[in-house]
């Protein structure tokens, strides 16, 4: 659907003029910041106050790095309203009224918002009304404004909207001398993310997205700025259309000539592999081209998140790649591509799903020098609504015909009836949020924390998530007062490496998880390990490393499914079951330092109500004939990477 | 009729009958259709600067002759496909087309500078009427003990209540570790806003902080996680906060306001010119409506 919406060419102007060069006294260096910055926090020598000297990340910081607002065209095609503006309100706590006219508000603020419209005809409309001196220096541009003043701006609107698809709107105007004579839709986005970023409380990134959908398939990024409208508004987006490529590798060098241009710093997340038919994480060639180091390692430098879950299905595991993984039939859409033109085969979901991809990756690296996918993990919402409502009981959908009806349950989300593909809009998830480890809510540190993966990606709830990687954990460690504290000392967090093995020694992690203060409690925390034997054959195992009760594993290794209290009449749950949190120091038994491998972290909910329980709850109308009313909602972390000596 | 018909045998007139008819039959034979004038795809030096803009400003470098040559016959392409589209009048009821025209209208609406000025005044009236949106909420540092009632069995809150009468009797003012439960929770927060404070314990913990007593172990609260005793170091009570304190962000709010309204205000405008006539299906109005 993207790509037919996409494939209307629409008239837009972007207007630019050449902006004065801006000083590049300020040279960011986020690796070298993260290096000192470390060492500073995490230095041996103990100060008497245990709160001096510590500014390691204390609590993770909440958002949505994947939001659509009206200035998206499809967005705006299916009805939405909402602007960055409103998208920014909402998400730092303020009650707005929805699209579709519903008032609407999260149970409590996000820490961070990311505004991501297509940056393909994202629209671009003159600035006139601004009284700029060089507009009213212009004949026709005084007239246009005179009639603006005199209360005919519907006259001069139109006259001015003839200009333009007549071409003949006056040259003196469209080349304003040293600004731009025109306010378009990212300048409007930059301005909407500058007024509300408010450092220490939310912060609102500027950023975008680029859609590239060649074929229905989904190689779609998120470009996130580090930086402030400064540097941001020096450039435009990139795009698919002229003068842009649906080819990742020419975003990365877009992304190269923004830092080079500006001394800023961009990050790029792709999404839905589940949705690329085999495209996502290519092994062999990608766009013709067999794939090298030098793929290898500009991937690596621009794309150090995926965003493994959201609206269009979880891309985590898949059941066919991970037969042994009963978590794994989690939220899928696996029918086939974005807008259902070629159908799934198995073959292609190998190259699709993330844990696929990372052990890949190990693969890759010894082919080629470098890990390609050597990503950490996230969660976003991609709502095409302004809204980032992602709480089962709280969600205003995908798109916004999709906002709270008693009809979102039974309508169609994607039919192609030439494949046959039908996508039921009760399949699309209220899923999910990017958690982030960073040291204050502000742009750099959340962005730095991003870079150096120190993120998790949840389905939706708030969980609060541990990952540490090192040598020396022991199980005392688990029973300190302040795990990260330890974490942090002895080891690395989520995202990080574990450096070369000391003899005889195998990897231990310290894992902790708190239940969303509001939300469900625990059922279990799980350690994904991926690695490659000396053969090159990649195998991944889970772990069962704490669980809530006594439960106790079966002859598979397994623990038992923790139950269910759910009432999917009432819509209810309780916590009678689960743990609030989840403990443990756990060493890998089956470690060998020969083989390179990863590590995460995936903490599992006890089962819930699913947002369509609610809906069938508070509306009274009746789901259709398979639709899934419950789920255990979960997180992903980053991994921690192992590999031996060289 | 006499008349006619002597006319008609009026040697003149035939004479004239026949040449019209002549002059008619080669007219109509000779009606090959005429050139019709090709419409014109200008592409003038303003339109080129344009598209070379947009690629510099996309790639941080000026497009080659041949990058140029590329995008210009893209132009053309573009041009052309428009144009037989409108001629075919394919933007007609057009959903993304009509909604594109809406929102670029939206954007000509949009208020220009002066009028985003508030007036002496205005913004102190805004803050007064908007006060509930300001107010800062209660700031606080403390330390807490943490019992967790799985692995006491139910004897949580006795347990605690149990340690608050010796942490009373032994004034135990600095130090709590190992006491309680182990906890992921932090043990002390220094001086927070209660959103941060709410974020990890929970609402009914940060609610029950406003009513704990400064300096002195205090409790049991409970929590979504359990049940604490907590010292309250320093309470800042939530306050309403001037003008001068917030002045941007109230400025920031009162120009949203008053974007929304003007675009309001300038949607009514137009919509006098339009007698607006909705043909509701008979009896469903009122369904309709909802």
């Amino acid at each position: 659907m993207t790509r037919w919406l996409l494939s209307l060419a629409m008239a837009s102007f972007v207007i630019g003029a050449p902006l004065p060069a801006v000083s590049q006294d300020f040279q960011s260096d986020s690796g070298s910041l993260t290096d000192l910055k470390a060492e500073r926090a995490f230095q041996d020598k103990k100060a008497y106050s245990p709160y001096a000297d510590r500014n390691f990340p204390t609590r993770p910081l909440f958002g949505d790095t994947h939001l659509h607002t009206s200035f998206s065209m499809d967005a705006g095609a299916f009805g939405a309203r909402l602007t960055p503006r409103d998208a920014y309100r909402f998400a730092r706590g303020e009650q707005v009224t929805a699209s579709s006219g519903q008032p609407v508000k999260l149970s409590r603020p996000l820490d961070f918002l990311v505004v991501a419209d297509h940056s393909d005809n994202m629209g671009f409309f003159p600035d006139l009304f601004a009284g700029k001196p060089n507009v009213l220096a212009d004949p026709t541009g005084r007239k246009w404004y005179n009639m603006v003043k005199n209360g005919q701006g519907n006259e001069a609107a139109i006259e001015i909207i003839t200009a333009f698809s007549h071409n003949t709107f006056p040259q003196e105007i469209y080349y304003g001398p040293g600004q731009p004579a025109y306010k378009h839709a990212w300048q409007e986005t930059i301005d909407a993310a500058e007024a509300y970023n408010d450092p220490g409380r939310f912060t609102a990134f500027i950023g975008y997205e680029w859609t590239s959908n060649t074929d229905g398939n989904n190689l779609h990024r998120n470009v996130i700025f580090r930086d402030n409208g400064d540097k941001a508004s020096q450039v435009v987006p990139f795009t698919v259309y002229a003068p842009g490529s649906d080819n990742p590798v020419h975003l990365w060098e877009w992304m190269a000539a923004y830092e080079d241009k500006t001394g800023g710093n961009v990050l790029a997340i792709p999404h839905n592999g589940n949705l690329s038919n085999g495209v996502m994480f290519p092994v062999e060639e990608a766009f013709g081209k067999q794939l090298d180091s030098g793929y290898a390692e500009t991937r690596a430098k621009w794309e150090r998140l995926y965003e493994t879950t959201q609206t269009k299905g979880t891309g985590e595991a898949h059941p066919y790649l991970s037969p042994n993984d009963e978590f794994a039939d989690f939220e899928l859409w696996d029918k086939g591509n974005l807008d259902g033109s070629v159908p799934k085969t198995d073959a292609m979901l190998e190259f699709e799903y993330s844990r696929s991809a990372l052990k890949n990756g190990l693969k890759l690296e010894k082919e080629l020098g470098v890990n390609p996918y050597k990503f950490g993990l996230i969660g976003s919402s991609d709502a095409h609504t302004g809204l980032a409502a992602m709480a089962e009981e709280n969600f205003f959908g995908k798109t916004t015909p999709q906002e709270p009806s008693p009809e979102r349950m039974k309508a169609v989300f994607v039919d192609n009836p030439a494949t046959g593909i039908k996508i039921m809009d009760w399949e699309v998830g209220a899923s999910g949020y990017a958690a982030v480890w960073a040291e204050d809510n502000t742009r750099e540190a959340l962005w730095d924390a991003m870079y150096r993966r120190e993120t998790y990606a949840t389905t939706g709830p708030r969980m609060v998530v541990r990952f540490f990687g090192g040598w020396d954990f022991a199980q005392a460690d688990a029973e300190d007062r302040l795990p990260a504290d330890i974490g942090y000392t002895k080891g690395v967090p989520m995202g990080g490496d574990l450096g070369n093995a000391p003899d005889g020694k195998a990897p231990t992690f310290l894992i902790a998880a708190l239940k969303d203060p509001i939300g469900a409690n625990l059922d279990r925390y799980q350690i994904i390990k991926g690695w490659m034997d000396a053969n090159g054959d990649l195998h991944e195992k889970i772990y069962d490393v704490a669980w809530s009760g006594d439960r106790e594993p079966g002859d598979d290794g397994k623990v038992p499914a923790v139950g269910s209290t759910v009432d999917v009449e009432a819509a209810n749950w309780t916590n009678t079951i689960g743990a609030p949190e989840l403990i443990a120091v756990w060493e890998d038994p089956d470690f060998d330092p020969a083989q390179p491998a990863f590590y995460y972290g995936r903490v599992i909910e006890i089962p819930t109500p699913r947002w369509t329980a609610y809906d069938a709850n508070r509306f009274g109308s009746t789901p259709l004939e398979g639709t899934r009313m419950t789920l255990q909602e979960r997180a992903y972390t980053s991994p921690i990477w192992y590999n031996p000596e060289e | 009729m006499s008349l006619l018909r002597q006319m008609l045998r009026e040697p003149v007139v035939q004479f004239l009958l026949i040449g019209a008819a002549t002059f008619g039959a080669y007219l109509y034979l000779d009606r090959a259709p005429p050139e019709p004038p090709r419409e014109i795809v200008q592409v003038g030096a303003g339109r080129i600067a344009q598209i070379s803009e947009i690629f510099a400003r996309t790639w941080q470098r000026p497009p080659t002759e041949e990058e140029l040559q590329g995008l210009v016959q893209a132009f053309v392409k573009e041009e052309i496909y428009y144009r037989e589209g409108r001629k075919l009048g394919l933007d007609q009821d057009d959903t993304i087309f009509r909604r594109r025209l809406q929102q670029k209208m939206e954007f000509l609406v949009e208020p220009d500078e002066q009028e985003m000025i508030p007036d002496e005044g205005e913004l102190a009236a805004w803050l007064e009427k908007n006060r509930q949106n300001y107010v800062v909420p209660y700031r606080a540092s403390f330390r807490q003990v943490y019992f967790d009632p799985a692995r006491r069995d139910g004897e949580a809150m006795v347990d605690a209540r149990a340690l608050l009468s010796s942490l009373e009797e032994e004034d135990v003012s600095t130090g709590n570790s190992g006491l309680g439960d182990a906890t992921m929770l932090p043990r002390s927060m220094a001086l927070s806003g209660r959103r941060q404070i709410e974020a990890l314990f929970g609402p009914k913990f940060a609610s029950a902080l406003e009513t704990l007593p400064l300096a002195a172990w205090s409790g049991p609260v409970r929590s979504d996680y359990g049940v604490h005793l907590v010292r309250l170091g320093a309470f800042e009570p939530e306050r309403q906060p001037g003008l001068d304190e917030i002045r941007e962000i109230v400025l920031r709010d009162w120009r949203d306001e008053r974007r929304r309204k003007i675009a309001e205000q300038r949607y009514h405008a137009m919509k006098e010119n339009y007698e607006v006539i909705v043909d509701w299906p008979q009896g469903s109005a009122e369904e309709a409506r909802q």
